[in-house]
């Protein structure tokens, strides 16, 4: 008798095989951390590395849309949201017209400079795709 | 100056409606929420992930 896959039995597989792969995952996280640790604002391998991985995460995002879309209801209270991420970008947009102005990377640029900082943002910034091809 | 003040009270708005999201009761979404929905139709799940390079572009490539 051929043993279920779905249901209760399903999911316990399902529970045995997550942890092993979120392992493997968070430790290929943690090693593309240190690689971009070690890459250089300006460098033509930074480009390339942050262009690929933008290639990768829309492809799996647009792939992942077809198989789970599903309309959701706008929320009621969706503005002040809007409002906040248009005065950050107004702010941003502001600073990259006038030379005069920093822009939010001028300003993180000491920091992320550090390796240590440098890796923690690449991990961040690739866990955050993961989280949007995720959705 | 200026800016960085600037800067620090549009990222403090944002860290701010969060938690008044995170209220028990609250009408107002989560970030989150608001991405749910964004993502539930094409053209938004193209914003968000472009979005989501741009800052990876302007903050590690440049």
């Amino acid at each position: 008798m051929e043993e279920p896959t779905g249901g209760l039995a399903g999911r316990r597989e399902q529970a045995r095989g997550g942890w092993p792969r979120r392992g493997l995952l968070a430790a290929l996280l943690a090693a593309a951390a240190v690689a971009g640790a070690g890459l250089p604002s300006f460098a033509p391998a930074t480009y390339a590395a942050v262009i690929a991985v933008g290639v990768v995460v829309l492809g799996a995002a647009c792939r992942t849309h077809v198989r789970t879309a599903r309309a959701r209801e706008r929320p009621a209270l969706w503005w002040p949201w809007a409002v906040a991420c248009a005065a950050f970008a107004g702010l941003e947009a502001w600073a990259l017209l006038d030379p005069a102005q920093p822009t939010v990377s001028d300003l993180m640029d000491p920091v992320l400079a550090e390796p240590v900082w440098r890796g923690l943002a690449w991990g961040v910034w690739l866990l955050a795709g993961w989280g949007v091809v995720r959705r | 100056m200026t800016m960085a003040v600037a800067y620090g009270l549009a990222v403090g708005g944002l860290i701010v409606l969060e938690a008044l999201a995170r209220r028990p009761g609250s009408a107002l979404p989560t970030a989150g929420e608001c991405l749910a929905w964004a993502m539930g139709h094409p053209a938004g799940r193209v914003l968000v992930v472009l979005a989501w390079w741009w800052a990876g572009w302007h903050f590690l490539a440049r």
